[in-house]
C-alpha cells in the first residue's frame, strides 16, 4: 500500500482507542434545545421565529443572512421558549415536546441522476450544509468556484483524515454511513462538475480504508488514498498535497489548484439529505479523554446541551478541563452553557492534572519547531521577533501560520510558540491596518 | 479508588466547575529539554567507558570535577545575572562532559612531567570550565545563545594558555611501558597517530587501533566504535540529524582522498584525533550550527574543509576544534542566507 504524505509535522499519540471501537449510539436531548444561530463563517442567520410560535423537526428557525451565511433547522419538535443572546451568540431556545414531528413538504428518496447540478447545490444552501470538519466554512459558497478557475478544476478531495488525537466521529461515520458517503460524494461531483475524487484516509483507520475501496469499486471515478499517520495530515493544504502533489501558498485556496476539499462528514450529510430529506440538525460527537468513564460516538440533535452529553458518558472526576474539538486546535468551553453545533466534532475532557500548562524555559533552537512546521515556517524566529517587538518583517510569512499547534506541541523548551505567531499577527494585521 | 464506584453529578459538576480557558494545543510532547540533555549523556558513556579502559579510572574523577565545577559557575552566574538558576535542565553537564573528553588524559594524573605542581591538570580544567560557562554561555544569554561551542571554545582557549601540557599525549594504559626509571612520572607520553597520517604514513598503529581507540588523544576522541555507537543513538532518538556529522566527515574524506590520494589514509582521517567526536557531539549543538539543511550543508563543508586545511597545511596536527568554533562564528550568517520560505512559496 503506497502512502502519501506532507513533509513535516509530528506524531502525537492518537489516543483513539478510547471510542474507535464503539458504534454510534443516538441520544435525544432530555428536554430543552439551545440552536445558535452562528455556527459557521459568515454572517450569523436571522431568527425567522418568535417565543411562543411551535416548530417542528427540520423546520427553517433561522434564515441565511446573505449569501455568506446559513440557514439554521430546527433539531426538534416544541415551542420555541425564549430567543436570547448567550455567550455572545443569538440562540434559539427551544422546549421539545419529544414526539419528533417531521415538518412538512420533506422530499426523501430523490434519484441522483434527476438532479441537475444547481439542484445539488441548492440542496446545500437549503439544508445550511457547511464544512463539519470544525472550520464552518458554507458549503454552497465553497462550491460557487470564481470562473476564471473552473477550466482547471478536476479533483474533488474528501477529508476522512481525521487526524486530530482522540476524536473517532468520523471513523465511525466512514464505518457505518458508507453509501451515504458515496451517495454524497457522486452528488458533489454532479455539483462541481468534476470528473473524479479521492478520499483522503490516514492509515490508522485500516478498516475505513477497506470499507471505502469495497464501497467504491463500481466506481472508477472515485479512489481511495491511504495517507500517512502524521498531524496534521487532515489540513486543507497539507491533505492537497499529499493526494495530488499540488502546493499552496499559505494564502491560496484550493481551487487554485483545481481541487476542493470537502470534509467526510459534510459528504454523508449530502448523502443524508438526497435519501431521507432532511436538513443538517444532528450530526456525530465523540464524547472522550481521560476524565470521561465510558468514552462514546453520539448522534445527537443540535443544540443539545454538551453536559448531557457528558452525563450520558460519565464523569470520572469533578476537576476537569473542556475541550471542544481535538486537543490540538479545539478550544476550551469556559462554561457550562456550550450546546452542540454543526461544527462539534468532539467533546474532550481532561484531568485536573492534565490542566496546568508547563512552564516555559529558555529555547535551546533545537530547530524542532521548524523541522515539524507544516507551512515550512520558523516559529523560533516569529517567537523572537515578537519578544522584542520587532513586527513587520514580512518574510517571516506569519500570516500563512495554520494555527495546527505543532509548533507548540513539539517544544522541548514548553514554549507556547503558537501564542506568539498568533500575537505576531495581530500586531501586524494592525500595522497593515495602518498603512492602509 | 472510589471514584468509579460513586457517581458523580455532572450538572452540579460542571456548575462548580472552575473553568479554565487556555489556547491550543492542549496537550505537548513528554520530550522535555531535560531529557534531551539526558540523551546526549547516554550517547557519549560508551566513548567515556572505553576511555576508562585505555586510561585508567582517574578520567572519572577528571570529569566529576569538571562537572561539579560548571554546575556551580553555572548556578552562580546565573544568581548574578538574575536569571532562573537552570542546573536541572542537565545542559551544563553534558557541556562539562564534552569539555573534559576534550582533555588529554595526562590532566587527570596527580603528576604529569609537564606540570610543575601536583593537579594541576585539575586546576587548569577548573579554568576552562570557567571559561565555558561564565564567557562562552552566560555571559552571552545562556542556553541556546551562546555563539560558540562552550566547550570547544574553553579547549581553544586552553591550547592558547598552556599549549604544552594541552598537547602533551599520554599512551593508552595497553602500550604503557616500565614507568619505575622515574617515579613522579606515571604514564608515558607519546604523538597522537595524526602526526604520522597528516604526513601521509601509518607506522606506529593500523585502522584498527584506531577504530577501537588505543592510542594517543584527548580522553573522549580515541575510540571510534564508541563515539559512533552513540552518535547512532542520537539519530534515534531523533536529538540530531544525520546530515551535520556525515556531511563533515565526508568532506574530510574527500578532500584528504583528493590531496593524499590514499584511501588508507583518509580512513585513518576519519578514525583519528577529534573528529567523530566533533562532528557527532559538537558540530550538531544546537545554539551554534544552521538551522535549515541547506545551511547544515554549507556548515559541515565549511567545517571539513578548515580541519583539512589545518592538519594537512598548518603547524598544527588538529584542526576539528578551530574549524568548528569558526563555523560556529559564521553560523548567524549561513542561517540568514538559508532561510526557508513558507511552503509552497
Amino acid at each position: 500500500m503506497k502512502k502519501y504524505t506532507f513533509p513535516g509535522g509530528v506524531h502525537p499519540p492518537d489516543n483513539k482507542h478510547f471510542s474507535e471501537n464503539k458504534r454510534v449510539i443516538k441520544i435525544t436531548p432530555k428536554n430543552k434545545v439551545y440552536i445558535q444561530m452562528s455556527q459557521h463563517i459568515g454572517k450569523p442567520a436571522k431568527p425567522i421565529v418568535e417565543k411562543g410560535d411551535f416548530v417542528k423537526v427540520g423546520q427553517l428557525i433561522g434564515q441565511a443572512d446573505t449569501d455568506f451565511s446559513s440557514n439554521i433547522h430546527s433539531s426538534v419538535s416544541g415551542e420555541i421558549i425564549d430567543i436570547k443572546n448567550i455567550n455572545g451568540n443569538d440562540t434559539i431556545v427551544i422546549e421539545s415536546d419529544n414526539k419528533y414531528e417531521v415538518v412538512d413538504g420533506i422530499i426523501s428518496g430523490r434519484n441522483i441522476d434527476d438532479l441537475l447540478t444547481k439542484d445539488v447545490i441548492n440542496i446545500m444552501k437549503d439544508i445550511g450544509l457547511v464544512g463539519m470538519g470544525g472550520a464552518g466554512f458554507p458549503t454552497h459558497v465553497k462550491f460557487s468556484v470564481p470562473e476564471e478557475y473552473k477550466s482547471v478544476m478536476d479533483t474533488l478531495i474528501i477529508n476522512g483524515v481525521e487526524c486530530e488525537p482522540y476524536l473517532t466521529c468520523d471513523h465511525r461515520l466512514m464505518l457505518e454511513e458508507t453509501n451515504d458517503i458515496i451517495l454524497g460524494i457522486r452528488a458533489a461531483l454532479k455539483a462541481a462538475k468534476l470528473p473524479r475524487a479521492v478520499i483522503g484516509i490516514e492509515d490508522n483507520k485500516k478498516d475505513c480504508i477497506e470499507a471505502l475501496q469495497k464501497a467504491t469499486q463500481k466506481y472508477d471515478n472515485i479512489t481511495v488514498s491511504p495517507l500517512k499517520t502524521k498531524y496534521p495530515q487532515g489540513a486543507e493544504k497539507q491533505l492537497v498535497y499529499a493526494t495530488t502533489k499540488r502546493k499552496l501558498r499559505g494564502s491560496d485556496l484550493p481551487f487554485m489548484v483545481g481541487t476542493l476539499v470537502v470534509n467526510v462528514a459534510t459528504i454523508a450529510t449530502i448523502g443524508k439529505t438526497i435519501r431521507t430529506g432532511l436538513p443538517l440538525m444532528e450530526r456525530i460527537v465523540t464524547v472522550t479523554g481521560p476524565a470521561i468513564e465510558s468514552p462514546q460516538n453520539l448522534l445527537v440533535r443540535i443544540g443539545t446541551p454538551i453536559s448531557e452529553l457528558i452525563d450520558f458518558c460519565g464523569l470520572k472526576t469533578d476537576k476537569f478541563k473542556l475541550i471542544n474539538g481535538g486537543p490540538m486546535m479545539g478550544s476550551t468551553i469556559i462554561n457550562e452553557h456550550a450546546y452542540v453545533t454543526k461544527i462539534t466534532s468532539g467533546i474532550l475532557v481532561f484531568d485536573k492534572d492534565m490542566i496546568k500548562r508547563q512552564e516555559e524555559s529558555q529555547c535551546i533552537r533545537c530547530n524542532k519547531c521548524s523541522s515539524a512546521c507544516p507551512m515550512t515556517l520558523n516559529p523560533r524566529s516569529i517567537m523572537q521577533h515578537t519578544k522584542y517587538g520587532r513586527y513587520g518583517d514580512d518574510e517571516l510569512y506569519t500570516l500563512d501560520c495554520i494555527s495546527c499547534g505543532t509548533c507548540s506541541y513539539i517544544c522541548p523548551a514548553r514554549i507556547p510558540l503558537l501564542d506568539y505567531i498568533k500575537q505576531y499577527n495581530v500586531e501586524i494585521k494592525k500595522i497593515h491596518k495602518e498603512v492602509r | 479508588m472510589n471514584k468509579l464506584t460513586q457517581k458523580l453529578d455532572t450538572f452540579e459538576a460542571l456548575a462548580n466547575n472552575s473553568f479554565i480557558g487556555s489556547p491550543s494545543p492542549h496537550i505537548v510532547t513528554s520530550r522535555t529539554t531535560q531529557k534531551i540533555m539526558l540523551d546526549v549523556l547516554i550517547a557519549l558513556l560508551p566513548a567515556i567507558a572505553i576511555s576508562t579502559v585505555f586510561f585508567g579510572p582517574s578520567i572519572l574523577l577528571l570529569t566529576a570535577v569538571c562537572i561539579i565545577a560548571g554546575v556551580l559557575f553555572e548556578a552562580i552566574s546565573q544568581k548574578l545575572m538574575k536569571r532562573k538558576v537552570a542546573i536541572m535542565d542537565f545542559s551544563i553537564v553534558v557541556t562539562a562532559v564534552l569539555f573534559a573528553m576534550n582533555l588529554p588524559p595526562s590532566f587527570s594524573h596527580k603528576y604529569d612531567n609537564t606540570f610543575t605542581a601536583p593537579y594541576q591538570g585539575y586546576i587548569i580544567a577548573i579554568i576552562g570550565m570557567f571559561f565555558a560557562v561564565v564567557i562562552v554561555k552566560q555571559m552571552f544569554g545562556g542556553l541556546g545563545n551562546n555563539f560558540m561551542n562552550p566547550a570547544l571554545a574553553a579547549r581553544v582557549f586552553l591550547l592558547n594558555s598552556w599549549a604544552n601540557q594541552m598537547t602533551s599525549w599520554s599512551a593508552p594504559l595497553s602500550n604503557k611501558i616500565d614507568t619505575s626509571v622515574d617515579s613522579t612520572i606515571d604514564v608515558v607520553t607519546t604523538a597522537t597517530p595524526l602526526a604520522e597520517i597528516n604526513n601521509g604514513v601509518m607506522e606506529s598503529f593500523d585502522l584498527l587501533d584506531l577504530f577501537f581507540g588505543s592510542i594517543a588523544g584527548s580522553f573522549g576522541e580515541v575510540s571510534a566504535i564508541a563515539l559512533l555507537l552513540g552518535g547512532l543513538y542520537l539519530v534515534i532518538r531523533k536529538v540530531i540529524t544525520p546530515l551535520i556529522p556525515l556531511v563533515y566527515m565526508g568532506s574530510v574524506f574527500i578532500l584528504t582522498l583528493l590531496i593524499q590520494q590514499s584511501i588508507t589514509i583518509s580512513i585513518a582521517h576519519l578514525l583519528s584525533g577529534g573528529l567523530i567526536l566533533g562532528a557527532v557531539f559538537m558540530a550538531t549543538d544546537y545554539s551554534t550550527s544552521p538551522e535549515s539543511n541547506k545551511g547544515k550543508v554549507i556548515f559541515a563543508i565549511g567545517c571539513g574543509l578548515i580541519t583539512v586545511l589545518l592538519r594537512l597545511y598548518s603547524v598544527l596536527p588538529e584542526g576539528v576544534s578551530y574549524a568548528i568554533i569558526l563555523m560556529n562564528c559564521v553560523t548567524p550568517l549561513i542561517d540568514k542566507y538559508t532561510r526557508r520560505t513558507s511552503f509552497g512559496r
